[in-house]
């Protein structure tokens, strides 16, 4: 997976550097017009945006908070708290990934074209989902994680 | 139950997902689940809406911003920065302290980013300076406050984002904050140079006439490449050139070359590392930015905005007494969420009220980059701080009370001088028109 993202992400961002670039230079330096360009962008714009933010999940280096933390002695407290989380976390995201899907549907139906390329915008719509459902099953992922360190935890105590 | 109410608990249910650490898209998704479920609510034309803003070309800029500056921070400039300021002030008790201000705040224009800044002149700067005779605590608290310059110096990720949510120009939003980011520049070498006479200093031996030129030529010289980076983004967007997107896209291809064959630093597998870094960084940034806008769509259309204005002003409607108030609302806000979620949590909230009591969105912009800019080295949320400590390995105990005079002597003032003296915020955007 790491490898995966790695390549992908830095694909995605490079193309999108190097789209603009090349926007910059016919626009401004040859003067002759690129006609779809801007529409084009929205792809790889998007799936990075949403693939940005599955690895994020993957790395549980989503931005956070943490206030409880600071007032919080031990490591077990902040191991509940953060099953409280995680649970809330996959809860919300649930619900968003829902809705996610419905737009996807909607997405599908439609079958919106691009202006000047006609390019089917659902390759770019369905980023959202897509993205959702992934950051759903990584939130979900560190709260079965997180709940049996927990729940190891408890049974270590209650052995000791 | 009345909509405002609703509207209240759902910014309620959004900081009681913050302060147990859920991660902030989910915490805007959360207060918008509220909102929808108890409030009448729709997500249906909301989700449309909201992948609609997020392929605005315009936001481009900030995943491009960040690759530039993370590629030039991975390409070793900072030591090239280092040098090139410490030729003009090195030799001065206290010179140290200054090099640091004024490296972050050059970084900080490169970067756009404050974690940027103190990851990539931490590492040279903490040592060195604990070294020279500064203590450890102090230096880091002076690096990582000196890194938060890099929110207000131009181009500023957040300053885009306060652009776009407020539908303000965002080239007058970088000029706001560069007046009191120069400010706050000035008044930590200030307070750098005063405290500085306390610690025990080890000073540079004096130099030759002719080793000094010798030396300022090597240093500038071997700046210089970097030094022409916000030449080229700034020159580039207020010349007219460029818009922000293009001038950021042209400062990634330009930070290549110069990371891979002139400061050598970049290789493929650290450029690679950059890419995937900015790449999750961005993500992380654009899917919380998505939920919050959807939020504040739902709150301007049940128009919370106008009945917070109102509420306001019911109990009291002088500016000065409001302007305080709302410093010590961000101030409080930004103790807690980072500067991105901060203002686009609060600016469409109170831009109405601002623009009531005739704050210019600009100024406003200023105001809120300060404040936030002040929230990353305030604990609990003090992010940059935090990162600081974890480069200058010390202790919590040794950075808080360097860290509190700084922002004492820098932070508070500034503050509160953007918000009653205009000038300083809209003095640069005046000159260009803005």
């Amino acid at each position: 997976m790491e490898r995966f993202f790695k390549y992908t992400l830095t694909i995605l961002i490079s193309t999108v550097a190097a789209m603009q670039f090349y926007q910059v230079v016919m626009r401004y330096i040859l003067e002759i017009p690129v006609m779809g360009l801007e529409e084009t962008m929205v792809y790889p714009t998007l799936w990075l945006y949403f693939l940005g933010s599955v690895n994020a999940s993957r790395e549980d280096t989503q931005i956070k908070a943490n206030v409880l933390d600071v007032f919080l002695k031990t490591d077990r407290a902040r191991l509940i708290v953060r099953v409280m989380a995680d649970t809330m976390s996959v809860v919300v995201s649930s619900w968003l990934t829902y809705w996610s899907y419905e737009y996807f549907r909607y997405a599908l139906r439609v079958w919106k074209e691009s202006p000047t390329l006609y390019i089917p915008t659902f390759y770019a719509e369905c980023s959202v989902f897509i993205g959702l459902v992934m950051m759903t099953a990584y939130a979900a992922f560190f709260l079965v994680k997180n709940f049996r360190k927990l729940t190891s935890s408890q049974q270590a105590e209650q052995g000791a | 139950m009345e909509i405002v109410t609703i509207s209240l608990i759902s910014l309620g249910i959004l900081i009681f997902l913050l302060s147990f650490g859920v991660p902030l898209p989910y915490c805007f998704g959360g207060a918008l689940m509220t909102m929808c479920l108890f409030g009448g609510a729709t997500m249906k034309g909301t989700m449309v809406w909201g992948y609609t803003q997020l392929s605005n070309p315009v936001l481009l800029c900030i995943p491009l911003f960040v690759f530039a500056g993370t590629i030039m921070s991975e390409s070793g400039i900072a030591a090239s920065l280092l040098r090139f300021v410490n030729v003009f002030v090195g030799r001065i008790r206290g010179g140290l302290g200054v090099v640091a201000s004024v490296s972050c705040a050059i970084i900080g224009a490169i970067s756009g980013s404050g974690l940027t800044g103190v990851a990539a002149t931490g590492p040279l700067l903490i040592p060195e300076m604990a070294e020279k005779g500064y203590p450890r605590g102090y230096a880091t608290a002076l690096v990582a406050n000196s890194s938060i310059l890099g929110l207000l110096i131009p181009p500023s990720v957040t300053m885009i984002i306060y652009g776009w949510v407020t539908d303000t120009s965002i080239l007058a939003c970088f000029l706001a904050t560069l007046g009191p980011g120069l400010l706050i520049t000035f008044l930590f070498c200030v307070v750098n140079l005063v405290m500085a006479r306390k610690f025990p200093l080890i000073l540079d031996p004096p130099k030759t006439p002719a080793e000094a030129v010798k030396e300022g030529v090597t240093c500038t010289s071997r700046a210089i490449p970097a030094l022409i980076m916000p030449v080229i983004i700034l020159g580039g967007i207020y010349g007219g050139i460029m818009t922000p997107t293009e001038a950021a896209a042209v400062a990634v291809i330009y930070a290549l070359p110069v990371g891979f064959l002139i400061y050598k630093g970049l290789t493929f597998s650290t450029f690679l590392e950059a890419a995937k870094n900015s790449a999750t960084a961005v993500g992380a940034i654009m899917v919380m930015i998505i939920f919050s806008l959807m939020l504040s769509q739902i709150f301007v259309m049940e128009d919370v905005p106008q009945a917070l204005v109102e509420g306001v002003f019911t109990i009291t409607t002088n500016k000065i007494l409001l302007l305080i108030l709302i410093n010590f609302l961000l101030f409080f806000i930004g103790m807690i969420v980072n500067d991105v979620t901060a203002i686009i949590l609060i600016a469409p909230l109170l831009l109405p009220l601002m623009e009531a009591i005739g704050v210019s969105p600009v100024q406003f912009a200023a105001i809120m980059g300060v404040n936030t800019a002040m929230g990353g080295v305030t604990p609990p949320y003090a992010s940059i701080l935090y990162l600081g400590m974890r480069i200058g390995k010390v202790e919590f105990s040794e950075v808080i009370k360097p860290a509190m005079i700084l922002i004492i002597c820098g932070y508070v003032p500034v503050v509160f001088l953007t918000s009653l003296w205009p000038s300083l915020s809209l003095f640069f955007p005046s000159l260009f028109g803005y």
